[in-house]
């Protein structure tokens, strides 16, 4: 149902052409069939008309183009479907906060934009050949009907029961395919312990053993998985095959019993049933598959609302600008919790009072876990504070000007995501990039071609050096290092604080670092502290 | 073939066995064929509504025949490529298992992943279509020999059509395979950039620019995977309906033109036209599974290729305990030891040595160093698993030859910095439940983590908390050496405290040899003895109870 209001509403304009041209197909297919029962009965008489062999040549050819028209456009108008989908989908998660999103979840939301999508993109092609056997069923039928009516009766009885057989069976294959699917898992589990677990493997022949030993119970159990699926898939399969060939045998040993006059048409109903067996093995195929697809919508389309009043609420953040590029940004009274799901508070970060100004370099520090991520969040506007306010040039932010208050960040996060294109900046500077690849020494590992880095799969180093190249051309007002230097080696190290941040701050820039090497803290000119959520009060630090 | 190949690893003759099925399914179902249009004949012939008794008991008989022989082939293949799967998955993962550690991290782990799973899954989620491919052939041959029964001329001519018709089915088929790569890289962008949106959500909420930037790519780039993927189900159909639109053309060829060149076959007509529509399934079955046998056969390849190639990185003398070796040992000595890493053409190689290091039972020996110095590379020189190019490891007069490296090695529980945590306490054998309660209270991960059986009840926990569990795993082992890099780096201020000031000392008291690679400069006092890396030069630095050098 889902898939038929789909249809109707993304992509309407070729239904018209799209049923006639089908019709016309199953016509054609009707009339072959009349025609091969008809000559090949004339062809007793050694009378071969000329007539019927033109009439003929024009259903062959009226059955290809019909054929291949409807199966082109339905299918090219299935792809237009996926793609109003897809994109609105990307748009729409483009737009939704932060939160919202972690709270989906990644793994739910790739899932919807690429396995979701990509069953659609296989299944409605199957469902569109489906649905034209399906037409094309009922002209072979009426057909069938006009020769004698119980034969029809009997044999779509039959086919019905084909495809409802195959349709029930389809539950208890699936159950063995996902047995089949979890036991290949467990190889893969292990394989994995096995690899990532190496060195320690190689230091204890007894843990070898035991990893080893798991491995081939995995192994064994997929194999016995495995085969039983594909016992229970060849048994699916003969039966299906012997209850087509069965609707030949109904038309020569069954209907003769009741039909009388049946002899008169027995050749063309026996060369129909024929034609009838290829499109019911299809439907039947397929009509599992209906459900799969509208599973897969039914997935995309909850996804779909939750981010739908989310992205709204969102893009009311986007009503205004900044009266001036900010010379300073500062948190007041900011306060931030974590809860579990039953609303228990578990961690509490803030209230937090902090500024950082331009032309300065503000560092921050503090053990694992207390609090100096969730700050940098908070303080760059990708989640709202529970309350509290953040400040631009000493004034309180209006929620109109969040987005444009977030576009004045440049930010490499600890967990930060380099993308190969270098979509931030529009005019890629040549020789800028160049020069800054030679400082940066990744010359001869990485290039910028059309706006886009030749590679990025380098050491998580390499890749912040190139993430900080990205920050750079980007050349915003406030830069957001966390942790940058941890991953690069004592040259690079030295270059980053005694070169590039210096450099920054000359050139006006609102400079937050986050970091643990403790013999350039006095290049800052702020130093935060943070302990368990808290700042602790500045210990030499110049006072806001 | 290297399917074939891979069969033939279970031994015995599969093959033959898989022949007999798929003939006797065809034959059942030619059978069923012939017994039809006999009947149909008959009934027009005559012109009598009557069912031929005998007939439609053969009839049911082949039914039958044809339903147990279907099932038996695919079931008997699969098994035997199951079988043949298990076998090779298994001997790869031995060869695996006995690798050497250097080699093995410049083999590339995702070859091997994938080698080892999707290779495998490849072969066998195809196995039935690899069977009914073999049925199919028989089919269509012996469905071509019952028409020859009847008309030898049709029997020419349709052979003539179905060779044309499958040779240009088949070039199709290879521009549409060509679509489908075309389309596996527009999607694999495609999927690219949904990556870039969730990975870099945080990016694109502080820019957008960026933002709109990447809708505008997504859109694009979804564009285009529309215009191939229709390409490609444009050259589909166009296979398909030509599939379909030949078989046409071979009944217009039985009830037009032969009646013309053959008079005497104009009665047997509707035999033939059956024929040619029971050859339908197995003709279009066959070319399908074309593809998906030219698929299975390059997986399987690559499974018995990577056979080969894991025979190269087998460290010599892996696991074999050739000589006996004592457990018991005063010291352990690393003498002239030189390791270099592998340069780029025209540049210096870094070299990590020589070392010269001895390590006394009982000792609480410190690894300090910047990052790259070398740390993590002598901790693995030290546990042989780098060889070096020079020198040699003893354990007191004793030189470590490769024969001696699992006994050597079993004095040793490490917790390295990239350690993993095995669900699983795996070559413990019986867990020793007090022991491990204890050491679990201790690490303060008794209330989060408890061992059933041989497990821990959960993983998924911050590193910190994993590396304790790990610690626990490696003493839980009773080795005489512990072996540690930056255990302490991921835990926090309290519990670092406890460890070099409870935990360590502790266990030096219980008798355990320790060395720790190192960064905390607070605690360099807890050590009996510190040795500095610096560039892969090896200093020893003397230790006062102050912590000051």
């Amino acid at each position: 149902m889902r898939l038929y209001k789909a249809v109707l509403k993304e992509i309407p304009e070729n239904l018209k052409p799209l049923l006639l041209m089908n019709i016309l197909s199953a016509v054609a297919t009707m009339s072959l069939v009349a025609l091969v029962s008809t000559a090949a009965n004339e062809g007793g008489t050694g009378q071969i008309s000329g007539r019927l062999m033109l009439m003929f040549a024009i259903t062959v050819t009226l059955y290809h183009v019909t054929h291949i028209y409807t199966l082109v456009t339905a299918s090219r108008d299935t792809e237009r479907l996926i793609h109003k989908l897809r994109t609105g989908l990307f748009d729409l998660i483009r737009r939704t906060d932060l939160v919202t999103i972690e709270k989906i979840g990644h793994a739910a939301l790739q899932g919807v934009l690429t396995q979701d999508t990509q069953i659609l993109a296989e299944v409605l092609p199957m469902v569109v050949i489906g649905f034209q056997q399906a037409v094309m069923l009922l002209f072979l039928a009426a057909y069938l009907a006009w020769l004698s009516p119980l034969a029809c009766l009997l044999a779509f009885g039959l086919a019905g029961l084909t495809v409802a057989i195959r349709f029930s069976r389809v539950r208890a294959l699936r159950i063995m395919m996902k047995a089949a699917d979890d036991a290949e898992k467990r190889v893969f589990d292990a394989l994995t312990e096995l690899l990532h677990g190496f060195k320690e493997i190689r230091m204890n022949r007894m843990r070898a053993d035991d990893v080893t030993s798991t491995l081939a119970d995995a192994s064994r159990e997929s194999r016995t998985s495995s085969s039983l699926l594909k016992a229970q898939w060849g048994r699916n399969y003969a039966v299906i095959e012997a209850m087509l060939f069965s609707l030949v045998g109904i038309m020569v040993f069954v209907v003769p019993l009741w039909v009388a006059g049946f002899h008169a048409v027995i050749l063309p109903a026996t060369i129909a049933v024929l034609f009838i067996s290829g499109p019911v093995s299809t439907v039947s195929f397929v009509t599992p598959l209906v459900t799969k697809a509208e599973m897969a919508l039914e997935n995309i389309e909850q996804i779909k609302e939750r981010l739908f009043s989310a992205a709204k609420s969102a893009s009311s953040e986007e009503s205004e600008l900044l009266e001036k590029t900010p010379r300073s940004i500062a948190l007041k009274m900011a306060e931030l919790s974590f809860r579990d799901e039953k609303g228990h508070s578990l961690f509490k970060v803030g209230p937090l009072n902090a500024e950082f100004c331009a032309g300065e370099i503000t560092m921050i520090t503090g053990g694992n876990g207390s609090g100096k991520s969730t700050l940098l969040r908070m303080l760059t506007g990708l989640i709202p504070l529970d309350s509290g306010s953040l400040l631009a040039d000493r004034l309180e932010l209006r929620t109109g000007q969040m987005q444009d208050y977030r576009n004045q960040f440049s930010a490499i996060f600890s967990d930060f995501h380099l993308s190969r294109r270098l979509t931030s900046i529009d005019e890629t500077d040549q020789e800028k990039i160049s020069m800054m690849l030679e400082r940066f020494g990744m010359k001869d590992k990485v290039s910028v071609i059309n706006g886009t880095f030749s590679t990025i799969d380098l050491s998580s180093g390499q890749r912040k050096r190139l993430a900080l190249i990205v920050a750079e051309l980007e050349d915003k007002p406030i830069i957001v290092l966390d942790e940058w230097a941890a991953d690069q080696d004592p040259y690079f190290r030295g270059i980053f604080y005694e070169e590039l941040l210096p450099d920054l701050k000359a050139r006006g820039k609102i400079i937050i670092s986050v970091t643990h090497d403790d013999r350039w803290f006095h290049l800052a000119d702020r130093m935060y502290r943070m302990h368990e959520g808290q700042i602790d009060e500045p210990d030499g630090a110049t006072q806001i | 073939m290297s399917l074939l190949r891979l069969l033939h690893l279970i031994g015995g003759k599969p093959l033959r066995k898989l022949i007999a099925f798929a003939s006797a399914s065809a034959l059942s179902t030619t059978l069923v064929l012939s017994v039809v249009t006999f009947a149909a004949q008959e009934i027009d012939r005559t012109r009598e509504e009557f069912v031929n008794l005998p007939l439609a008991a053969l009839f049911l008989v082949a039914l039958l025949t044809y339903v147990i022989f279907e099932t038996r082939l695919v079931e008997r293949f699969a098994a035997d490529i199951e079988q043949a799967i298990d076998l090779l998955r298994m001997k790869l993962i031995y060869r695996l298992r006995h690798a050497d550690l250097w080699q093995l991290e410049h083999f590339g782990q995702s070859r091997l992943f994938t080698n080892i799973t999707q290779s495998c899954k490849v072969v066998s989620s195809n196995s039935q279509y690899l069977a009914l491919t073999t049925r199919s052939v028989i089919q269509i041959g012996m469905i071509l020999i019952y028409i020859a029964t009847v008309s030898l001329l049709s029997c020419i001519m349709l052979t003539a059509l179905l060779a044309v018709a499958t040779t240009v089915y088949y070039r199709l088929g290879l521009s549409l395979e060509k679509c489908q790569e075309v389309l596996a890289g527009d999607e694999g962008k495609l999927f690219e950039c949904v990556t870039d949106l969730l990975d870099g959500f945080k990016e694109q909420r502080l820019s957008s620019r960026r933002s709109g930037a990447l809708g505008e790519e997504f859109n694009q780039l979804s564009l285009h995977t529309v215009s191939s993927r229709s390409e490609m189900h444009r050259q589909g159909w166009q296979q398909f309906v030509f599939g379909e639109t030949m078989f046409n053309l071979m009944l217009g060829l039985v009830v037009f033109v032969i009646p013309l060149y053959s008079p005497s076959v104009r009665t047997e007509l509707v035999k033939i036209s059956a024929a040619v529509l029971f050859m339908v399934p197995p003709v279009f079955g066959l070319m399908q599974s074309l593809t998906v046998l030219r698929a299975a056969k390059a997986a399987a390849g690559r499974m018995m290729e990577l056979e080969g190639e894991l025979i190269n990185i087998v460290e010599p003398c892996s696991e074999e305990l050739r000589e006996s070796f004592s457990p018991e040992f005063s010291e352990i000595r690393m003498e002239d030891m030189e390791f270099a890493y592998p340069a780029p053409e025209g540049e210096t190689p870094f070299t990590l040595g020589p070392l010269n290091v001895t390590i006394k039972r009982g000792e609480v020996v410190f690894i300090t160093g910047g990052n790259g110095s070398g740390k993590s590379s002598l901790i693995k020189l030290l546990t042989s698993l780098y060889h070096p190019d020079r020198g040699h490891l003893y354990q007191d007069k004793l030189v470590i030859t490769p024969s001696l490296l699992v006994g050597y090695r079993a004095l040793m529980a490490p917790v390295f910095s990239d350690f993993h945590l095995f669900t699983h306490l795996y070559g413990l054998g019986e867990v020793d439940s007090p022991a491990a309660e204890e050491l679990l209270g201790w690490m303060e991960m008794d209330k989060v983590v408890a061992i059933t059986g041989n497990q821990f009840t959960r993983t998924e926990l911050s590193t910190g908390q994993r590396k304790r569990l790990a610690l626990v795993a490696a003493l839980l082992e009773k080795k005489p050496i512990l072996i540690l890099d930056e255990w302490a780096a991921d835990q926090d201020a309290y519990f670092r405290k406890k460890f070099y000031r409870v935990i360590l000392p502790e266990l030096k008291r219980r008798g355990l040899t320790i060395i720790a690679v190192t960064h905390d400069d607070r605690y360099f006092d807890a050590a009996d003895r510190r040795l500095h890396l610096e560039y892969g030069r090896l200093t020893e630095l003397h230790v006062n109870r102050e912590g000051q050098v």
